[in-house]
C-alpha cells in the first residue's frame, strides 16, 4: 500500500504515511479519498488502515507516496 | 463565542508547528464514553482535559478519560496545596471560546500550565475534544506532549 516515491502534495488514491516516533511503532497508512482545503494547507479525507475516515491535515511526520497504476500492481 | 467548528487557536498552533493531526466531526456526544463510540476508538485512547484551578492560575490537566484525576497528586507534582477543579461558571468565563466540557489542552490564550497523566504519553496517540462536543481530534501523544510543553506525571487515581 505504502509503495511508490514520496511527493508533497496528494492526490484522490493517493497513499499517506505517518512515520512512527518511537522505535517499533508502525507507521500509520491510508487512502486519500479527497482533497480539500487550499494550496496554503491542503488537507484530506483520509480512509485508514482500520477502515475509519478522517480529515486528515498532514505535518512534518507525513508523507504521501503516487498511488501506483493498478496495471503496475498486477503480478506478471 | 460558543461554536461546533474546531478552536482556531488549536487549529493554528498545530499548523505553525507542522503537526500532523486528523479531526473527526461526529454525532454531539457529552461523555467521553460516548465521544469514543461516536468517533469508533477504544475508550482508553480518548482524553479528557480538566482545568484546575491553583493560586490564581489555570492548570490543564490531560488523563484518559476512564480514569479520576487525584488533585492529591497534582498537588504535589506542582508543589502547591490548593488545586481545585474550576467550577463551571469560572470555565465558561475564563473559556468563551469552547463549549463547557470540551477545553482542548493545546492553544489557549493564557498559556497555562499543562500536566499530561503518563497513561496519555505512554499511548502512541491521543483523541480528545476540539474545543467542540461536536468534532474530536486525533494526534500523536508524543506531540501532545511537546507542543503544550507538558509536564509529565501520575496525576491519576490508584
Amino acid at each position: 500500500m505504502s509503495g511508490g516515491a514520496a511527493i508533497r502534495s496528494g492526490h484522490k488514491g493517493d497513499v499517506v504515511v505517518i512515520s512512527g516516533h518511537r522505535v517499533g511503532e508502525r507507521e500509520r497508512t491510508g487512502e486519500i479519498l479527497e482533497v480539500l482545503g487550499g494550496p496554503d494547507h491542503v488537507h484530506y479525507r483520509v480512509r485508514w488502515e482500520d477502515q475509519s475516515e478522517t480529515l486528515f491535515y498532514p505535518g512534518s511526520d507525513a508523507t504521501i507516496r503516487r498511488a501506483q497504476p493498478t496495471s503496475a500492481r498486477r503480478s506478471r | 463565542m460558543k461554536t461546533s467548528t474546531p478552536a482556531t487557536a488549536l487549529i493554528d498552533v498545530l499548523n505553525e508547528r507542522h503537526i500532523s493531526y486528523e479531526l473527526i466531526p461526529h454525532r454531539r456526544t457529552q461523555s467521553a464514553a460516548a465521544e469514543a463510540r461516536a468517533v469508533g476508538v477504544d475508550p482508553a485512547h480518548v482524553a479528557k482535559t480538566l482545568v484546575l484551578t491553583t493560586a490564581g492560575e489555570f492548570v490543564l490537566a490531560v488523563l484518559p478519560a476512564s480514569e479520576r484525576i487525584d488533585l492529591r497528586k497534582v498537588g504535589e507534582v506542582l508543589e502547591a496545596a490548593d488545586v481545585k477543579l474550576a467550577s463551571e461558571q469560572v470555565l465558561a468565563g475564563a473559556f468563551p471560546e469552547y463549549e463547557l466540557g470540551a477545553v482542548p489542552p493545546i492553544g489557549g490564550a493564557g498559556r497555562d500550565r499543562v500536566l499530561v497523566d503518563r497513561r496519555v504519553r505512554d499511548a502512541n496517540w491521543v483523541v480528545f475534544e476540539a474545543g467542540t462536543h461536536e468534532q474530536s481530534m486525533r494526534m500523536k501523544a508524543a506531540d501532545l506532549v511537546d507542543v503544550a510543553t507538558a509536564r509529565v506525571a501520575d496525576i491519576c487515581e490508584d
